[in-house]
């Protein structure tokens, strides 16, 4: 999958369940502090990236969000290992 | 501590008839219904009734989305109904927040969407995880109105979840009294909430007590007391009364509805679904006996009177044994259906304004009394004036749960 297309759906999860403004929808903003995501919310985000990408990144990579891009990152990082090489 | 007077200083409601108190009430002298059709239940098969008294255009986005995300459409309301409740006290942020304010709030079903796409979700997918989000529970659980209340107001004192069915939001308002009247806490917010699910209905057309013959007129149904009724109609909605110790609420200029002057409420233990006539002889004269005040005392009867075959007249007679047949009596059932675990609160609403009002609402659809049910002073036709003191409220559920208050002006 297009980085682009990646991030495109990462934005559409923080627009649609998490209602962030798109002006809020910057690489370097900060989950939490900027976008005003709690626990819950990040239970939630993790079951969008099984549903939207079908992936189920370790705990320890989970804890290691912090950003957007952070999240860009993540996914990405995913579908790299599980794109097929000829 | 001697018993402390407890004062209504607040109501908030959504309710079939609409969220305005002044409008709601306009609409009950009126004779308005806000029962009506519901085509889009024979798209399933199996159900007789196709009538309900739905909360009509309710918008639930203005809650706040983390406050939101762990509330189905019954939290929603009773959010709803709550904020309008403490605005009409006039209650601070720092009385609400006070660990001395609670909320005692009662429901029949927790979220019945939020259960019912759960199970749907399992049946299509059968992986028991695909339907579930991390708020599903909270969305779900019997508790859900009381404590998504606490949260989106920020009250600290005790929580009390009264889901006792039909009568959950009448105990609300009893154990709120109760609460305050022993000194416990000096503010509660107390009422119940149910949302429309296809589910409730469904549950008592197997049990032959919803309406089915007036599917094609639901603007004539249910018609509680009368020889024609055939059972109940759904309805939906939220209400919620600010309750207050009385002393501090007049120091604080609190406008004052009414006094809490008395309840009670007790088991039948005889059967899961069948009423008893002496339970409810016993509840109302338990909350009589709390108020202390006579039978003869109490200027109208505020009936639980949903329109099913027996339970109509079971509370009939049982108020025949405690008040006479001379005191005014109605049901508030045939302008907007049962509201199961709202219906309690919302009609002691109404009754709040016939006490202001001097006027008793009269049972919609009461043409000719079944003359099974006791002889009684039936208010059908026009509203009927006159002093409106002291009434005596039921409401009464499955599992032989009874509830009576008494509320005076």
């Amino acid at each position: 999958m297009d980085a682009n297309i990646i991030d495109g759906k990462v934005n559409q999860i923080f627009l649609k369940l998490f209602e962030v403004d798109e002006g809020q929808l910057k690489p370097e903003a900060n989950l939490y502090e900027d976008l005003g995501l709690d626990s819950l919310d990040a239970i939630d985000l993790v079951i969008s990236f099984q549903r939207e990408f079908q992936i189920k990144p370790e705990n320890s990579e989970l804890q290691a969000i912090r950003t957007l891009d952070d999240v860009y990152q993540l996914v990405r990082r995913y579908h790299d290992k599980a794109a097929p090489t000829h | 501590m001697s018993a402390r007077r407890v004062a209504i200083t607040g109501v908030g409601l959504v309710s079939p008839l609409g969220d305005e108190l002044e409008s709601f009430l306009a609409r009950l002298y009126a004779g308005v219904s806000g029962v009506v059709a519901m085509p889009e239940w024979a798209e399933g098969t199996g159900l007789a009734t196709r009538v309900a008294a739905p909360v009509q255009g309710f918008d639930g986005s203005g809650i706040p989305r983390q406050q939101r995300r762990s509330m189905s459409r019954i939290s929603q309301l009773a959010v709803t109904a709550t904020g309008k409740a403490i605005r009409d006290a006039d209650l601070s942020d720092a009385l609400v927040r006070d660990d001395r304010t609670g909320i005692a709030y009662g429901s029949t079903m927790g979220g019945t969407s939020a259960l019912g796409q759960y199970f749907a979700s399992i049946m299509a997918t059968k992986t028991y995880t695909e339907g579930v989000n991390s708020t599903t529970f909270l969305q779900i659980m019997s508790h859900t109105c009381a404590a998504n209340l606490a949260v989106a107001f920020n009250v600290q004192g005790r929580v009390i979840a009264s889901c006792v069915a039909c009568a959950a939001s009448t105990q609300a308002i009893g154990f709120g009294y109760e609460a305050i009247k022993h000194g416990t806490l000096d503010r509660v917010l107390c009422g119940g909430a149910e949302e429309l699910h296809v589910a409730i209905p469904g549950v008592f057309d197997v049990l032959r007590a919803t309406s089915t013959k007036w599917n094609d007129r639901p603007q004539e149904t249910p018609r509680p007391f009368a020889a024609d009724r055939d059972g109940i109609v759904v309805g939906e909605g939220a209400g919620t009364v600010v309750l207050e110790d009385y002393a501090a609420a007049v120091a604080r200029g609190a406008k004052i509805y009414a006094e809490v002057l008395g309840f009670h409420t007790n088991t039948d233990s005889n059967h899961m679904t069948n009423p008893s006539v002496d339970g409810m002889e016993k509840v109302m004269r338990g909350a009589l006996r709390d108020a202390g005040i006579a039978a003869s005392e109490v200027d109208y009867v505020n009936a639980h009177g949903t329109a099913t075959a027996i339970g109509d007249v079971a509370e009939s007679k049982a108020i025949e044994r405690v008040v006479g047949r001379d005191t005014p009596v109605s049901s508030l059932k045939g302008h907007f259906g049962h509201m199961m675990g709202a219906c309690g609160v919302v009609e002691s609403i109404a009754c709040l304004g016939m006490i202001r009002d001097a006027r008793v609402v009269p049972t919609l659809h009461l043409d000719a009394v079944d003359p099974a049910c006791a002889p009684l002073a039936y208010v059908k036709g026009a509203p009927r004036p006159g002093p409106v003191r002291t009434v005596l409220k039921n409401s009464f559920a499955f599992g032989g749960i009874n509830a009576s208050l008494v509320l005076r002006k």
